[in-house]
């Protein structure tokens, strides 16, 4: 996934490539790096599944795999690791779905004796990235690291990430994917964490996607998406949205347009992603929130976390922002958001 | 030089075959498919391969390491297609010399040898793209109907696609089953391509999802000991390494697509048993970039929002 950026483009916006063969360029004050490993060895799977507190972990775990967006002058780091979406899953614990042949299996004789599993099998993460902040001894001396010691915490807002400008064909000077995790579910459909991002001489954007298809029974899109406008004031200023959307395949079929959606791909597999997968992220994507806009009316609040549950389609998006602040101090701002 | 033997040369270049090769190909190779046992016998010596998932370029790799077909006997645990770019070529590849070397190759059927499986995972828009019609896979999957379910090395090592079937304690009640059918969802003959070992149950468990068992040590212990076997080789299953035993040696996982969907990174292996059932596991990495025909296109930058 590596693109080959022409040096001058990369001199021109005050960027450098990193040294030593790493992927990704320094800008602006921010480091960002891409790391692409191999899946877990055997060995260190069952070391995580040992820290995670668990016996099964999806098939291709990318442990080393990662990407990393480093505030030199502040040290706070933010990342998108295996591990941590991994510690959210089994936080979210969500109860396993039952796939189509399930209710065949009910009836099937059965041995005298068997354990039933129950862990979700779909690795489902509420994940939304990882924030840390390191501060360099030499630069800041001691006292600076005890005030240092703050959480970094996003709070809600009012602003948006400007899709606008971020439709504009300015030069991408760094573009890279990174699986996290995947599954195949057994053959009963995919389960895949993976981050991408793109930096440009303005500004920096990431997805970070959660995409699970069972066959025959949902879809779940969770996406989080990270946007940083370089040269904006003083201090850096992240927005953060994510997006979670869900529906099952019986309230697509009932609205009919799934079925013509989803029967012939052409160019499947062609990327990460299949073209079988590409149509029911966009099914998700365009078609669910369009059948949002004809029952505002069936509005839930869900546990205070501004939900929206229509017919099935499970709507819920939440933005909120980081500030950074390269001086010594880390303050933050709260601006409340609110969904229509 | 044949038809026959020049197909395999054509395919040996990943070049696929006419439709209407294709045709006759697979009623060819449904004659000699149909006489074979649901537990088909195998001979030592025999090289043990397992999942290849349309990896064409890997299989090459696989033939360099274990040695060409006649020369060597293979014995293929199915798999053969979905998830990698040349399904059709490699399918067709191991067809051509299972056709045109009967009893030095044998091919058995895994769980994406379906027609079910082959819509999701990719094999039936590879056929539609590189055929125009979905023809050449009516006729794959109609073969795929007639493969044996698993397999039988000197009476000594028994091996099977996925795992055991909680209907299944004898060899003989395998060799019962009507095989000539789509995948069921459900029974002995689903089992045995689906099912999986599981570290943490002892007999029997079920998966999460509701369907699909997992079997533990004691039910592969009661098993060997019936149908007194040595042990069970199957695939199914990715290992980062290319082979993994589990409960003490009774059972063995062999895996054969190394960098499994170009993006794992992990090794492959096959196991070679030579006359006397002695075990060597051959493990190998993918293809070179450059053994690989047409080079990696890098792709463009991606405008994602």
């Amino acid at each position: 996934m590596e693109v080959e950026v022409d040096e001058k483009e990369l001199k021109a916006a005050g960027a450098e490539p990193l040294p030593d063969g790493r992927r990704g360029l320094r800008i602006h004050g921010w480091e960002i790096e891409t790391r692409k490993l191999s899946i877990l060895t055997s060995s260190n799977l069952q070391l995580w599944e040992e820290k995670l507190q668990t016996s099964h972990l999806p098939e291709m775990v990318f442990g080393e795999s990662c990407l990393i967006l480093k505030h030199v002058d502040s040290g706070t780091k933010i990342h998108f690791n295996a591990f941590d979406a991994l510690t959210g899953w089994k936080q979210e614990a969500l109860r396993p779905v039952e796939v189509p042949a399930a209710a065949k299996w009910k009836f099937r004789s059965k041995p005298s004796e068997q354990v039933i599993l129950d862990y979700d099998y779909t690795f489902t993460t509420p994940y939304c990235g990882s924030e840390t902040i390191e501060i360099d001894t030499e630069k800041h001396g001691r006292e600076e690291i005890s005030q240092g010691t703050y959480g970094l915490h996003w709070d809600n807002c009012e602003e948006k990430i400007d899709v606008v400008s971020l439709a504009s064909k300015e030069p991408i000077l760094f573009y890279d994917e990174v699986v996290l995790y995947e599954d195949e579910l057994a053959d009963n459909g995919v389960s895949l964490l993976t981050v991408k991002v793109r930096v440009m001489p303005s500004c920096w954007f990431l997805l970070l996607r959660f995409w699970l298809r069972v066959d025959g029974v949902l879809m779940r899109l969770r996406d989080t998406r990270m946007h940083c406008v370089f040269g904006v004031g003083e201090n850096p200023i992240i927005l953060r949205e994510s997006c979670w959307r869900e529906a099952t395949f019986q309230v697509l079929s009932s609205v009919s347009f799934s079925s013509s959606c989803m029967c012939v791909c052409p160019f499947a597999c062609c990327k990460i992603m299949s073209f079988f997968d590409q149509v029911g992220i966009i099914i998700l994507l365009f078609l669910v929130p369009f059948f949002r806009k004809f029952v505002t009316c069936a509005r839930l609040d869900l546990d205070s976390k501004r939900c929206l549950c229509i017919y099935g389609f499970y709507y819920f998006v939440s933005t909120k922002m980081l500030r950074l602040n390269s001086s010594k101090k880390i303050r933050f701002l709260v601006i409340s958001f609110d969904i229509q | 030089m044949s038809d026959l033997d020049r197909q395999i040369e054509q395919l040996k270049k990943c070049e696929p075959l006419k439709e209407s090769e294709v045709k006759a190909l697979c009623l060819k190779a449904m004659e000699i498919l149909v006489e074979e046992s649901n537990v088909q016998r195998v001979d030592a010596p025999v090289t043990i391969c397992g999942d290849i998932h349309g990896q064409f370029y890997d299989l090459k790799e696989l033939f360099k390491v274990g040695g060409d077909c006649p020369k060597t006997n293979y014995l293929f645990l199915g798999d053969f297609v979905d998830r990698g770019f040349y399904s059709v070529e490699t399918f067709l590849l191991l067809l051509a010399l299972k056709v045109r070397y009967p009893d030095r190759i044998t091919l058995i059927r895994g769980n994406h040898e379906s027609r079910q499986i082959t819509q999701v995972y990719g094999f039936y828009d590879e056929c539609l793209r590189k055929y125009g019609s979905v023809n050449v896979w009516r006729y794959c999957t109609d073969i795929f109907d007639y493969l044996s379910l698993s397999a039988l090395i000197e009476n000594k090592i028994f091996s099977v696609h996925g795992g055991l079937s909680p209907a299944i304690t004898t060899l003989d009640q395998i060799r019962t089953i009507d095989r000539k059918q789509e995948v069921p969802h459900d029974g002995a003959m689903c089992d045995l391509l689906w099912s999986d070992p599981e570290d943490i149950v002892d007999g029997w468990g079920l998966s999460p999802r509701g369907a699909g068992f997992l079997f533990g040590g004691s039910v592969v212990t009661s098993f060997n000991h019936t149908n007194n076997i040595d042990y069970i080789c199957r695939a199914h299953q990715l290992v980062m390494e290319g082979y993994k035993w589990m409960f003490n040696n009774q059972i063995v996982t062999v895996w054969s697509a190394p960098n499994y969907c170009y993006r794992c990174g992990n090794v492959a292996a096959i196991l070679e048993l030579d006359e006397n059932l002695n075990k060597q596991f051959r493990v190998f990495d993918a293809a070179p970039q450059e053994s690989r025909g047409a080079p990696a296109k890098k792709p463009a930058p991606d405008y994602f929002l």
